[in-house]
């Protein structure tokens, strides 16, 4: 039998079959990439929990100092700071702990503590170090920077935010369209000039909410971006003269009745009709039959609100009897206009729809 | 001394809430689901109780009718996120005596609190 020593090599120098030297290069080998690994994931692990404890033991620190900070009368709040500054803030984690621990406060308190919090934030240099995460790179990290700053209504010069408004990533443009809008004292939408990607129908959504919650100064004159290179944007702009009741901009949304893109007419018929526009409907119910689906269904919706049964009937006769689901909406609006009717037009629904008409 | 029950989740308010109460000299007790707030109201009885709408296990409207029920002339004030006017009036009609959105301001929450301890 040979005689193998593994703690020596020397044996794969041995007339041994090479096959057996391949095999024990193998095992060494594989061994070795076991052990390893073994090793990262315990050290991985043993770091998480290090990392968990320090910042357990940093968010329990924050609470005691900010409620005394924030509540506290006798607290010597210039000493205790610039204290806190000096022994607990010296790592990065503790930075990030601190940060988000002063923005949940802020989230939750307001008045005086959130004005209080905003001084905080600014006494312990937390600033910089925003603003060093803004250019780090990563989208996350100077996503979360744009959000710190505007949550804490913080100030920057304009050019260090403004070039994230189009960006490739969502997250990063509308934390940025965001920060504007909430820091804006007359004009929230001003960014929307610098904007050159698509608005989602999500930033539209946020930028509606936002203006409505956080910006508390005079409603911007939409009409301003009706001519914007971004149908997203026009969409948008024809949508909020609508909900803040721009009346004097009617005037200005009719000739997007005719408008080559038929969401961008959509959005007029709609807006159209929230403004109560007593002549829209003798002008969108001509050629009824050869306008496309969504622009029909919208014609319909603005007849239900604000048309007459004449005008129902009117496009009634140019729906073709077997297009069920116009036929439907059809019916649906003429119980509306004739509820004597109702029993009567339901019958008539039952009765085409059973003949197959 | 007089005693607040404070019934809620958020550990960051709870602990603010604490903190703020304690320093104008009440005895704060805290629940943290409402099951906890029952079991504390039957064992103690508090001149004031601070709750919550969102809460695990009972709701709010749950929880208010409770305290009705059992303790009717302890004064409650409502905390909660909610803006929506019809859960507020809801809220008022079930017999709470005042509603406070979050976020909140520690000072008027403070004043209020005090305005209805003063009446008990």
């Amino acid at each position: 039998m040979m005689d193998i020593n593994l703690y020596d090599f020397e044996f794969l120098n041995q007339e041994i079959p090479w096959v057996m030297k391949l095999n024990i290069v193998f095992i060494i080998f594989f061994l070795t990439c076991a052990v390893c690994f073994f090793v990262a994931i315990i050290w991985i692990r043993i770091y998480k929990l290090y990392r968990n404890e320090k910042k357990r033991q940093q968010k329990l620190l924050l609470i005691d100092f900010l409620n005394s900070f924030l509540f506290d009368e006798d607290f010597d709040k210039e000493l205790e700071i610039a204290t806190f500054k000096k022994e607990h803030l010296r790592t990065s984690l503790e930075i990030k702990v601190t940060i988000k621990e002063i923005l949940h406060f802020h989230e939750n308190l307001k008045g005086e503590s959130a004005r209080e919090l905003e001084y905080l934030f600014n006494k312990l240099d937390l600033i910089d170090f925003t603003l060093k995460d803004l250019n780090k790179g990563s989208w996350f990290t100077t996503a979360r920077a744009i959000n710190a700053l505007s949550e804490l209504s913080i100030k920057v010069p304009i050019n260090k935010i403004d070039t994230y408004l189009n960006v490739s990533r969502n997250e990063v443009r509308q934390q940025s369209q965001l920060y504007f809008l909430k820091l804006s004292d007359n004009n929230p939408l001003q960014f929307l000039n610098k904007t050159v990607i698509p608005l989602t129908t999500w930033q539209q959504i946020y930028i509606e909410n936002a203006l409505k919650n956080f910006y508390k100064g005079e409603a911007p004159d939409f009409s301003q971006w009706l001519h914007h290179d971004l149908l997203s944007v026009v969409e948008f702009s024809i949508r909020m003269i609508a909900r803040y009741n721009q009346f004097e901009h009617i005037d200005k949304l009719l000739p997007f009745l005719e408008h080559e893109n038929d969401i961008i007419k959509c959005e007029a018929i709609r807006s159209l009709t929230l403004l109560e526009y007593q002549e829209l409907i003798p002008l969108i119910i001509p050629d009824f039959n050869s306008k496309p689906r969504i622009i029909k269904l919208e014609i319909l919706d603005a007849i239900k609100e604000q048309g007459s049964y004449q005008d129902l009937q009117e496009i009634g006769e140019q729906i073709l009897p077997g297009d069920w689901e116009f036929r439907i909406k059809y019916l649906n609006i003429e119980q509306g206009f004739a509820p004597d009717k109702k029993d009567q037009i339901y019958s008539q629904f039952v009765l085409e729809k059973k003949l197959g008409i | 001394m007089k005693k607040i029950l404070v019934i809620e989740d958020n550990p960051m308010v709870i602990k603010s809430l604490e903190f703020k109460l304690t320093k104008d000299g009440n005895n704060v007790v805290i629940a943290q689901d409402g099951r906890e707030a029952m079991k504390q109201l039957k064992e103690t009885e508090f001149d004031l109780i601070l709750t919550d709408l969102m809460l695990p296990f009972v709701t709010g409207n749950e929880l208010i009718s409770y305290i009705k029920k059992h303790t009717p002339n302890t004064p409650i004030i409502v905390l909660s996120t909610s803006t929506q006017e019809s859960i507020i009036m809801e809220a008022f009609n079930m017999g709470v005596d005042d509603f406070i959105t979050k976020p909140f301001s520690p000072n008027e929450l403070s004043l209020r609190v005090k305005r209805l301890l003063s009446k008990t």
